[in-house]
C-alpha cells in the first residue's frame, strides 16, 4: 500500500518540466552522493569525511577515522596515507579484515594511489595505482576472493572499469563506458554514465545511470558480452529514470541503491541479490521529496543507512535493514553531520565536521537523541596542497 | 590566460632592483649616444655657420613655416610619449603591467581579444625586465624623435613610427581600448588613448602639401565629430547603467558612479582625491542629470565639428577642451596615478586632435615660394659632406632625429630579441628561489633502482653531468612542476643533453614501488626522455640517500601530502656537487616554471662547459 501510494505520488509529480531526451525520456539532474561513508572490518569501524574549507577544493582534506572494535574513541589515520587527500577517499572492504583505500587525485596528480591495511591501520601496503577513481562512493570494490574492481576515468575522459584478480595488483581493463554503451544491454538502457562497481559473489557488476525510463543499469558479463543484470521494476515505476548510486557488499551478496526520478519527484529503493543467484528482491520506495542523498553506507547487517539533506531543513536519516523490512527513520542528526556509523554492537554514531573540528555524536536509544561523545581538532594543513 | 601572470607581487625586490639596474645601464648607453650626437652637432653647425657666413648655403630649406596644427600634434604627442616612457619606468611595471593593466583591460572583451592580449602579456611576463625597459626607451625615443624632427622625411617617419607603436599598444596593451567589450564609454576613455596616438601619428606622417589646404582640418573634425556623436548615442543608450547614480547608500551604483568611486580609491594627491570623491557623491545623487549633461555636450560638440563652419567649431573646440579636461580630472583621475598608469589616458590626446583639426582648418600656412632644396640649386656633383652641410637646420634636425631613433632602438633591439625567445628570463626564478649556490664538494654516493628495475649508482654515472632532485610520485603540487622543469631544461640543453643525466629520487616512504615510479613518469611524459632516471629503493636505502643529500621527508598531518625539500643538485663529470638549486616552484605559473627550467639548464650548461 505504501509503495503504491508513493508511486502514485511520483506519477502525479511527473509534470514534464525535466529536460526531454531524443527518445522522449526525461533527464533528471544526476544524483551525486558524497564520498563520506563508513565501513566495518573485523578490526573496527572506518569512516571518511571531508574537513577544512569545503568551498575550496585544495583546502578540503578528507580524513580517515578508525575506531577499534569495542573502543569508544576515534583516531585520525589520514596522515598515514602519505598522500594529499583533497580529491577524496574511497573505501572498500569485503567485510573481512582488509580495508582498501583509494585516493582520488587532486590538483596535478592524475592517477589514484591505492593502499591496503590488514592490521587495523598499523601498517599500510600500497597497491598498484589506477587511473583517476570516479567521484562515486562505490568506485572501488573488493570481492571475498580478493578480486577487485575500480571505476576510473581515463585521461581522455572515458570511464573505464579495471579488474584485478587479487591483491589489487595487475589491473587490467574489464570494460569501458563506450563498450558498455555499445552492448545490447547498454543500448536498451540508453547508457548515461557509470556510477558504481560491485562484486556479486565472484561476478563483477557495473552500475550506471540509464536514460531510458524503467531500466535499471546494472550490468554483468555473460558469454555473449555485457548484459543487463539488474532488477525489473514494477510497471508503476516504469516511467522513471533510474540512477544506481551504490552497490554495497552484503554478507550474502550485493545491495543496489536505486534512485528513481519521475519529473521532479524522486524516490529511493534498494534491491538485493544473493551470492549465487540472479534474482533480485526490492524494497519499498522511500520518497525523497526535495531531499538530496548526502551519504550512505552499511547498517551493520544486510541493509544500509541513508543520510539525506533537505534545503532549509534539518538532515534526516533513514535505515533499511534488509529484504522485507520497512524504512525506519532516526532522529535528525546534529548539524554538520557528514556520515553515520552503524557498529555491529548496535551503536550508532553521527560523525560531524565543522572546519577542523570533528565531533562524534552517539545515538542514545533510550532518549532517541544524540549526545556528544568525542571532539577532535584535526591539524589541517591549509595551503599545503596548492 | 596562462601567460598573463607571473604570480609574483608587483613590488618583488629582486625584479624591481633588476629593472632599475637595466634602466640605469641603458640610460648610460643613451647618454653616450647623446654625447656623440652633441659632438657631431657642433661639428656640423660650425661648418654650416661658416658656409652661411660665406654665402654658400641658405639657412632655411622650407618656403613656409611648419603648419601650426601639425606642430601642435607633433609637440603634443612628443611630450605625451616622453611622459608615457617615464611612466613605464615605474617600479611596479615589470610585474604589475600584465595583471593590473592588460588583464583587467582584456577581461571583459571576447575570447579572441583576450587571446591577442595574452600573446602580448606573455611576452611581457616572460621578459619582465627587458619588456618594460624597452617600452621606456621606445616611448622616450619616439617622443624625442617627434620633438626633434620638425620637417621632412625624418619627421614623417617619426609620425609613422608613432602610429605603429601606438597600434601595438592599442591592440596588446589596451585590448583594442575595450571597443569589443560592454560598458564602452567616452567618459572612461573609449576607444583607447593609443588609438588617438595612431591617428595623430598618421596625420604627422602625411606629406607636407596636405597641410596647405583646409580640407585636412575639415576631415579631422568630421572624424572627431562622428566619434563624438557616436559616443553621445552610446552614452544615452538605456540599460547601460549611465542614467543611474546611486539612489541610496548600499544600493548598486550606476556605471559612471561606480567608475568614479573606484578612481577615488586610487593612490593620489589629497586634493585630487577630494575632488574625485566629491564628484562621485554628486554623481551618485544626480546621476541622471550628469549623464544628460554629458550626452547633450557630446552630441552638441560632435554636431558642431560636423558642421564645418568655423564660427560654430571655434566655441565647440573650447567647450570640447573644457569637457575633456573636466573628464580627465574628475573621471579619468589624470589617468596615470596609482603606480601602474601607463599614460594620461584619452582626454588630452583627444583634445589635441580636435584642436589640431581646428587649427588645420583655420590657420593654413602662407606659401611664399615653393620649397626648393638648396642642393637642387647647387652644382650636381657634391660630396656627402657638402650635401650634409648645405641644409643647415634641416641637417641638424636630421641628426637629432637620428639620435632619437637610436634611443628608440635602445629599447626596440632588446624587445626584438625577447620576441623570438620562447623561454622566460631566469630573473623570475631567481626572484622566487635566489640564484644557484656554487659549491665544490664530493657528491654523496647512492645505489638505487631505476624505473626499469636496473640498479644505478653514482659511480655508474661518472663522466656525465647529473642533475638530481627528489620527487614524491603521488605529490599533487610541487613535484609534477619540478619534473616538468627538468623536462623543459632537457629540451633547452639540446644536443648537450646527451652528456647529462636527469635523476629523480623518490621522496615518499610509502609509494616507492616501480608501479608508482612508472605511473609518475607516464603522468609527466617522462617515460620517453632517454636521459631521465627515476630512482627508488628500499625504505632504508632511500632514507640513507635523503639523509646524505640533506633532504627532509616527513609525514604531514590532516591528510596533507608528504613534506619534503624542493632542491636540486648539479653534479659534475667527476662526481662533485657544483651547484645546489632551490627548486620551490613558488607561484608555479607557466612563467616561473619556464624561468626555473632556464636557470636549471643554464646551471647544467655551466657545469658542462667548465
Amino acid at each position: 500500500m505504501i509503495l503504491a501510494a508513493v508511486v502514485m505520488a511520483m506519477a502525479t509529480g511527473a509534470c514534464g518540466s525535466a529536460t526531454p531526451t531524443r527518445d522522449g525520456a526525461a533527464t533528471p539532474a544526476p544524483v551525486s552522493p558524497s564520498l563520506a561513508t563508513s565501513v566495518e572490518t573485523t578490526a573496527g569501524s572506518w569512516a571518511v569525511l571531508p574537513m577544512g574549507h569545503l568551498d575550496q577544493p585544495l583546502n578540503t582534506f578528507w580524513q580517515l577515522f578508525f575506531r577499534r572494535r569495542g573502543a569508544s574513541a576515534w583516531s585520525d589515520l589520514a596522515s598515514d596515507l602519505a598522500v594529499a587527500t583533497n580529491g577524496g577517499l574511497v573505501l572498500a572492504t569485503s567485510s573481512q579484515k582488509d580495508l582498501a583505500v583509494g585516493v582520488r587525485p587532486a590538483n596535478l596528480l592524475e592517477f589514484s594511489p591505492l593502499l591496503v591495511t590488514s592490521d587495523a591501520g598499523h601498517s599500510w601496503t600500497p597497491a598498484n595505482p589506477v587511473a583517476a577513481l570516479a567521484n562515486q562512493p562505490d568506485s572501488l570494490a573488493i570481492g571475498t576472493g580478493g578480486g577487485a574492481l575500480a571505476l576510473t576515468t581515463t585521461a581522455n575522459g572515458e570511464q573505464e572499469v579495471l579488474e584485478s584478480p587479487g591483491q589489487l595488483t595487475d589491473w587490467h581493463e574489464l570494460t569501458t563506458s563506450t563498450q558498455l554503451g555499445a552492448s545490447a544491454g547498454g543500448r536498451s538502457c540508453g547508457l548515461g554514465s557509470l556510477t558504481a562497481v560491485g562484486m556479486g559473489a565472484a561476478t563483477p557488476l557495473v552500475a550506471a545511470s540509464c536514460r531510458r525510463p524503467g531500466i535499471v543499469g546494472i550490468f554483468s558479463e555473460a558469454q555473449t558480452g555485457w548484459e543487463l543484470a539488474g532488477p525489473t521494476l514494477s510497471p508503476s515505476l516504469g516511467a522513471g529514470s533510474v540512477d544506481v548510486i551504490g552497490l554495497l557488499p552484503t554478507a550474502g551478496g550485493v545491495c543496489a541503491l536505486l534512485v528513481v526520478s519521475i519529473g521532479h519527484t524522486t524516490g529511493l529503493l534498494a534491491a538485493w541479490r544473493s551470492g549465487g543467484g540472479t534474482a533480485w528482491t526490492t524494497s519499498s520506495v522511500l520518497a525523497l521529496g526535495s531531499r538530496q542523498v548526502e551519504s550512505f553506507g552499511p547498517d551493520g547487517g544486510a541493509g544500509f543507512f541513508l543520510l539525506a539533506a533537505s534545503e532549509g531543513g534539518p538532515d534526516s536519516v533513514e535505515v533499511m535493514s534488509g529484504p522485507g523490512a520497512s524504512w525506519r527513520g532516526l532522529p535528525s542528526p546534529p548539524v554538520h553531520t557528514e556520515t553515520l556509523v552503524f557498529a555491529p554492537t548496535g551503536r550508532v554514531d553521527a560523525l560531524a565536521a565543522d572546519d577542523t573540528i570533528f565531533t562524534d555524536w552517539t545515538l542514545q536509544a533510550a532518549s532517541a537523541s544524540w549526545s556528544r561523545s568525542q571532539v577532535v581538532n584535526v591539524p589541517v594543513q591549509f595551503g599545503s596542497s596548492s | 590566460m596562462p601567460g598573463m601572470s607571473t604570480g609574483l607581487q608587483p613590488d618583488n625586490p629582486t625584479i624591481v632592483s633588476a629593472f632599475r639596474s637595466l634602466l640605469f645601464r641603458e640610460a648610460l648607453i643613451v647618454l653616450v649616444i647623446c654625447a656623440l650626437l652633441a659632438v657631431a652637432w657642433n661639428v656640423l653647425r660650425e661648418a654650416q655657420l661658416r658656409k652661411v657666413a660665406a654665402g654658400t648655403a641658405s639657412p632655411e630649406l622650407w618656403a613656409h613655416p611648419e603648419p601650426i596644427a601639425r606642430r601642435v600634434l607633433r609637440i603634443g604627442f612628443g611630450l605625451i610619449w616622453i611622459l608615457d616612457g617615464f611612466l613605464q619606468g615605474q617600479a611596479s611595471m615589470p610585474l604589475g603591467m600584465t595583471t593590473q593593466v592588460i588583464g583587467p583591460a582584456a577581461a571583459p572583451s571576447p575570447a579572441w581579444v583576450q587571446h591577442l592580449a595574452n600573446f602580448g602579456a606573455t611576452i611581457w611576463s616572460y621578459h619582465p625586465i627587458t619588456a618594460p625597459a624597452s617600452a621606456v626607451w621606445i616611448q622616450v625615443g619616439l617622443g624625442v624623435w617627434l620633438l626633434m624632427a620638425r620637417r621632412g622625411k625624418w619627421s614623417q617617419l617619426a609620425g609613422l613610427s608613432s602610429a605603429a607603436w601606438g597600434l601595438v599598444v592599442w591592440v596588446f596593451g589596451e585590448a583594442f581600448g575595450g571597443i569589443f567589450a560592454p560598458g564602452l564609454s567616452w567618459a572612461f576613455g573609449a576607444p583607447g588613448a593609443a588609438l588617438f596616438y595612431c591617428f595623430a601619428g598618421g596625420l604627422i606622417a602625411l606629406p607636407d602639401r596636405r597641410w596647405l589646404a583646409p580640407r585636412l582640418g575639415r576631415a579631422v573634425l568630421a572624424v572627431m565629430g562622428l566619434f563624438f556623436v557616436g559616443m553621445a548615442v552610446l552614452q544615452a543608450w538605456p540599460g547601460r547603467g549611465f542614467w543611474r547614480g546611486q539612489p541610496r547608500p548600499g544600493q548598486a551604483p550606476g556605471t559612471l558612479t561606480a567608475m568614479v568611486q573606484q578612481m577615488a580609491q586610487t593612490p593620489q594627491p589629497h586634493l585630487l582625491a577630494g575632488w574625485v570623491a566629491e564628484f562621485a557623491a554628486f554623481d551618485a545623487a544626480h546621476g541622471w542629470a550628469v549623464n544628460l549633461f554629458l550626452v547633450v555636450s557630446l552630441a552638441s560638440i560632435g554636431m558642431a565639428f560636423l558642421s564645418g563652419r568655423t564660427a560654430v567649431i571655434g566655441p565647440a573646440v573650447v567647450a570640447g577642451v573644457v569637457l575633456c579636461l573636466t573628464d580627465w580630472v574628475l573621471i579619468e583621475d589624470l589617468g596615470f596615478l596609482g603606480g601602474v598608469g601607463t599614460d594620461p589616458n584619452s582626454m588630452i590626446p583627444m583634445a589635441l586632435l580636435f584642436l589640431a583639426g581646428y587649427l588645420a582648418l583655420t590657420r593654413v600656412p602662407l606659401v611664399t615660394e615653393l620649397p626648393v632644396p638648396i642642393a637642387v640649386a647647387r652644382p650636381a656633383r657634391l660630396s656627402l659632406w657638402e650635401r650634409s652641410t648645405a641644409r643647415p637646420r634641416h641637417t641638424l634636425q636630421g641628426l637629432a632625429a637620428a639620435g632619437a631613433l637610436a634611443i628608440t632602438l635602445v629599447g626596440a633591439a632588446p624587445m626584438a630579441v625577447a620576441l623570438v625567445n620562447p623561454n622566460a628570463d631566469p630573473i623570475l626564478a631567481e626572484a622566487v628561489d635566489g640564484t644557484p649556490d656554487a659549491v665544490h664538494l664530493p657528491a654523496p654516493s647512492f645505489q638505487l633502482t631505476d624505473q626499469s628495475g636496473t640498479t644505478v649508482s653514482l659511480q655508474d654515472l661518472r663522466g656525465r653531468v647529473i642533475a638530481v632532485t627528489f620527487l614524491d610520485p603521488v605529490c599533487i603540487s610541487d613535484c609534477p612542476i619540478i619534473a616538468q622543469e627538468f623536462r623543459e631544461a632537457d629540451r633547452m640543453l639540446g644536443a648537450g643533453a646527451r652528456r647529462v643525466e636527469l635523476v629523480g629520487v623518490v621522496a615518499n616512504p610509502v609509494y616507492r614501488s616501480l608501479a608508482y615510479v612508472n605511473a609518475f613518469d607516464r603522468q609527466e611524459g617522462l617515460e620517453h626522455v632517454p636521459n631521465w632516471l627515476y630512482l627508488t629503493g628500499s625504505s632504508g636505502a632511500l632514507n640513507r640517500v635523503w639523509n646524505s643529500f640533506g633532504v627532509q621527508v616527513e609525514y604531514a598531518p590532516g591528510g596533507a601530502m608528504i613534506a619534503h625539500s624542493d632542491v636540486a643538485y648539479v653534479i659534475d663529470q667527476a662526481g662533485d656537487t657544483r651547484y645546489v638549486l632551490d627548486m620551490d616552484p613558488g607561484p608555479a605559473t607557466e612563467t616561473t616554471q619556464s624561468s626555473s627550467a632556464v636557470v636549471l639548464a643554464n646551471t647544467i650548461d655551466r657545469v658542462l662547459g667548465s
